[in-house]
């Protein structure tokens, strides 16, 4: 664990906007190497970010039914969703009322009633106490049975497109102000599939001795393909070779040719999105769909879902990919400042073919997994990133600057021919390898950190 | 021409091929490793579903592995050899307890044979323990005893390091 040595006293405020450097017209944009290795700043994040602000808690194919549940963390703080008798959603702490015993102790399940496994207060999926043993001989006194007994609820909670997300505090916008225009990329994701989408079943999990932000920004990195995955990329190669005249795939070296047209968007509420042309659409399972998507969704958005990848990062905890054959979905919980826990999905169109979903299930396990040739990398490069920040004389990062001079404020070309207003847009070739699309969850983190400071100091 | 073998030395030839694999990971002998898979070999790791039940169908639901064929196994041991995993470098120490060891079914040229496993990996000062059941399938071929399934059942599958098919 890396110990902070440079912070003022407990008490003192911090000036969060010192940990950029953004000076937009002089071209800089440099972020401090403290908001990875600073505990207090962890600390911080947890209150200020994560448990004030909304935050993906699961996919609405994890929970179908009336009466299921399913366990998660809102920061440090242990959920559990439910659905109550009319499949309405509700979320509450994860947390008996009476002696504090954690409630529902597996990762999710259907149940009428949470009993508590300690002294048995029993409570319904509307987190109503209904029942607390021995209650008539009990000697409570009056004061004891006016208060509330029933479950701490989670203060909002709200689902957009199968996208289930809450908030533990009430002074948040609503679930589609949030998401802003990042509901366009969810459309394009859950609109390639007539029946919806769904995560397949099997626990994939692991931890990674890394600050969460640095899983933020890799998940929209396209900068690092070619060095930290030569492996993953001299394996393909090998397997094209391999299969010789029985290899019906796309080109590969055409697939990453540096004429490919790139770009992305960032948004004021730190939401961020990569973008890739596709020069084989062809060969995407969802090519033969084209014409039903053309017709249901219009020549433009059928576009954006076969001829370009996406990788979409909703501020501050959840990731979604869409640029090979499958769907990727991760969801991150930080830990500490070195340690983040990843839940990732293989995502599919419900009721697709054995066929396509054993390619898409195979190709999940040999890039995605933690257990593949592709993710594995990824995480050594945290850790390395991690014990790099050890190096405390070294403040500033030089990891923000491509495509600086490719970037405008607002929209470009690409952002107005989809009816979006990002707060930054960029487009290059694919070789640019942006790095601006990070700046909005910077900024849109200061922001978060200093709104939450303040509201802090002024409570009585 | 193959035959069943008596259970004895069913149970000698399974261990003796078990315990050769796991030595041969150890000592990173990876050509030697792959030698005793069949050419159509299956390596397969399955999830778990819930707590309780783990995953019974590779094409139904996520695996940590499903590799077949020996070129798919051949593919990781070309990552781990050639230095190009950020992961793996420099190159973990990996050490397989193998125990339990018995033979389940004898059949002609065949033996299935389950066994427990602990294995240990120690990286870049850190030690992490994994540990399951194995349940391999071998055959004869041309006089020799090879694996031609391999089937790992993880226990602890929440993962503190990222793994690679020496590491379980």
């Amino acid at each position: 664990m890396n110990r902070p040595t440079e912070l003022p006293g407990a008490t003192a405020p911090l000036d969060f906007s010192r940990y950029l450097d953004d000076r937009p017209d002089e071209g800089v944009f440099r972020v401090s190497r403290d908001i990875y290795r600073d505990e207090r700043l962890f600390e911080l994040e947890m209150k200020y970010i994560f448990e004030s602000n909304w935050v993906f808690l699961c996919h609405a194919s994890q929970i179908p039914q009336p009466h299921d549940f399913y366990t998660t963390h809102i920061g440090r703080q242990p959920v559990v969703v439910t659905r109550n008798a009319r499949g309405e959603l509700r979320g509450f702490l994860n947390t008996c009322t009476h002696k504090g015993s954690l409630l529902c102790v597996t990762q999710a399940g259907n149940s009428r009633f949470h009993i508590c496994t300690y002294h048995g207060w029993t409570f319904d999926n509307d987190g109503t106490c209904v029942s607390i043993k021995d209650e008539a001989p009990a000697g409570y006194s009056d004061a004891f049975s006016r208060d509330n007994k029933n479950l701490f609820p989670v203060a909002r909670i709200a689902e957009y497109r199968g996208w289930i997300f809450g908030s533990l505090s009430d002074d948040v916008p609503t679930l589609d102000e949030h998401l802003g225009d990042m509901r366009l990329f969810i459309d394009l994701l859950v609109d390639q599939a007539p029946d919806g989408m769904e995560l397949v079943p099997g626990n994939a999990s692991y931890s990674f001795p890394g600050n969460w932000k640095l899983q933020i920004e890799n998940c929209l990195d396209g900068y690092h393909l070619n060095i930290a995955h030569k492996g993953f990329l001299d394996i393909t190669r090998q397997r094209i070779k391999r299969a010789g005249d029985a290899y019906k795939g796309p080109d590969i070296e055409a697939m990453f040719g540096e004429h490919l047209m790139t770009g992305s968007f960032g948004f004021e509420r730190g939401h961020a999105m990569f973008f890739s042309e596709n020069p084989a659409p062809e060969f995407r399972p969802l090519w033969p769909e084209r014409e039903r998507l053309k017709a249901d969704f219009g020549e433009a958005r059928a576009d954006w879902m076969l001829r370009y990848g996406r990788n979409l990062t909703i501020f501050p905890n959840v990731q979604c990919t869409d640029n090979a054959v499958i769907g990727q979905f991760r969801v991150l919980r930080p830990l500490a400042t070195d340690l983040t826990e990843m839940q990732i999905y293989c995502w599919v169109p419900v009721g697709e073919s054995a066929a396509s979903r054993r390619q898409r299930l195979r190709q999940y396990e040999d890039f995605f997994n933690i257990s593949s040739t592709g993710t594995p990398d990824d995480v050594g490069c945290y850790r390395n990133c991690q014990e790099g920040y050890a190096a405390r004389n070294a403040k500033w990062l030089h990891g923000h600057s491509r495509g600086m001079t490719n970037m405008v404020q607002g929209a470009n070309e690409y952002a107005k021919a989809l009816g979006i207003h990002p707060a930054t847009s960029a487009a290059g070739p694919l070789n640019m390898s942006d790095e601006t699309l990070f700046h909005s969850s910077y900024r849109a983190w200061v922001k978060l950190m200093t709104a939450g400071q303040e509201k802090e100091l002024a409570a009585p | 021409m193959s035959m069943t073998l008596p259970r004895c030395e069913a149970l000698e030839v399974a261990s003796d091929l078990i315990y050769t694999e796991a030595d041969h990971l150890d000592r990173w002998r990876w050509d030697e490793w792959l030698a005793l898979y069949t050419q159509d070999c299956e390596f397969w790791c399955p999830s778990w579903l819930s707590e309780e039940r783990l995953a019974d169908d590779p094409d139904k639901y996520v695996s940590f592995f499903y590799l077949t064929g020996r070129a798919g196994l051949a593919d990781r041991v070309y990552r781990i050899r050639a230095g190009l995993t950020p992961f793996a470098t420099p190159l973990p120490r990996t050490c397989h307890v193998i125990s339990n060891l018995r033979v389940t079914e004898v059949g002609e040229g065949r033996i299935a044979v389950n066994s427990h496993w602990q294995a240990n990996t120690y990286h870049r000062r850190v030690t992490a323990s994994l540990f399951g059941y194995y349940d391999h399938e071998l055959v004869e071929q041309d006089g020799d005893w090879k694996i031609a399934k391999k089937t790992i059942v993880l226990v602890n599958d929440h993962l503190d390091l990222p793994i690679d098919i020496n590491q379980v």
